[in-house]
């Protein structure tokens, strides 16, 4: 339960988990959403994985997430949301230019 | 999704609930009705279909549950998981019910005269859906599986229908247990559960006709 806490104690942890509410995206469609590094949000995934709240399947080259959340981790995800501050998901995907600054 | 193990030991259970019900009444010289106990030892007559409720109940769990198994198309990955789910779930439900009929029959040969069959039966509602939160809890942490049917979701409609019907099933679970706890059994108890589970099952399936129609909409508009 530790790692659940921890892995939902971060924004942008929670930010993933709420993407991955509409449907199994890949890491790259993921990434679109958020202005961090690959590698940064590669250790998110990990943190996610480690508290199984996410499953990895990997199809070719691609790896696909899918989300794992218990009703009770669901109900905290959301408390955590509520009560503390989330990263908006705006859906526009940012231009790499803007990324790389 | 079971395994053979789990459904052989559900039969074993149910088969037990019949034999003792069966030789109860065979003790009786009226078949249709069968006495029973209350706390202040005063004998009542029930109806004998009383004891087959619990050995039913065992039965369309342990149906629905062998059905899904061979109607179910999953990696052996993806069943190994739903089939230790399903194991425990009948294993668990199938050993209430066959406590709760043990307990009736006890108290139609007038023993354990002290235990107050309300309680008893507060208890066994209270086990009963304790055992549906915990099993609809980590429901949505399931491999996803596809069944036999033309009218498969795709795996983005499947994991939320998945989750909102495991929601719904601790939600009800909870709102049993609550009137388990705090209403009176079985006079206004009894029809309320039936009520609250009866939504929860038709909400579910409500829920899962929208999707795939949407999902046909979808589909034939591109």
């Amino acid at each position: 339960m530790n790692l659940v806490f921890k892995a939902l104690a971060d924004p942008t942890r929670r930010g993933v988990l709420q993407l991955l509410r509409q449907r199994p995206m890949t890491a790259g469609e993921i990434a679109e959403n958020f202005a961090i590094s690959k590698p940064t949000l590669s250790a998110h995934f990990a943190i996610l994985r480690e508290a199984d709240l996410i499953e990895a399947e990997k199809q070719g080259k691609t790896i696909t997430y899918r989300l794992k959340l218990s009703v009770l981790e669901d109900a905290l995800l959301s408390f955590a949301d509520t009560v503390g501050v989330g990263i908006p998901l705006t859906g526009i995907a940012k231009p790499a230019r803007s990324r790389r600054s | 999704m079971i395994d053979r193990r789990a459904l052989l030991i559900s039969v074993a259970l149910l088969a037990l609930m019949l034999g003792a019900a069966a030789w109860r009444v065979a003790l009786l010289p009226d078949w249709t009705h069968f006495p029973y106990y209350l706390p202040d030892r005063t004998l009542v007559e029930r109806n004998t279909l009383w004891l087959l409720v619990a050995p039913t109940c065992v039965a369309i769990v342990a149906g629905i549950f062998a059905r899904n198994a061979r109607r179910a198309v999953a990696s052996p990955r993806a069943a190994g998981p739903w089939t230790r789910w399903g194991n425990t779930l009948l294993i668990v439900y199938s050993a209430i019910c066959t406590l709760l009929q043990a307990f009736i029959l006890a108290r139609s040969l007038g023993l354990a005269p002290a235990i107050d069959p309300t309680a008893v039966g507060r208890i066994g509602l209270v086990l009963l859906a304790g055992l549906l939160v915990v099993s609809a809890n980590v429901m949505p942490k399931l491999p996803l599986v596809q069944w036999r049917s033309k009218r498969n979701l795709d795996p983005a409609r499947l994991g939320q229908l998945m989750r909102f019907s495991a929601r719904m099933q601790v939600l009800t679970g909870i709102a049993v247990m609550a009137v388990a706890v705090f209403v009176r059994l079985p006079v206004k108890g009894t029809p309320i559960v039936f009520a609250i589970i009866a939504s929860s099952i038709l909400v579910q399936f409500v829920r899962g006709w929208q999707m795939r129609r949407e999902q046909a909409r979808e589909h034939s508009g591109s």
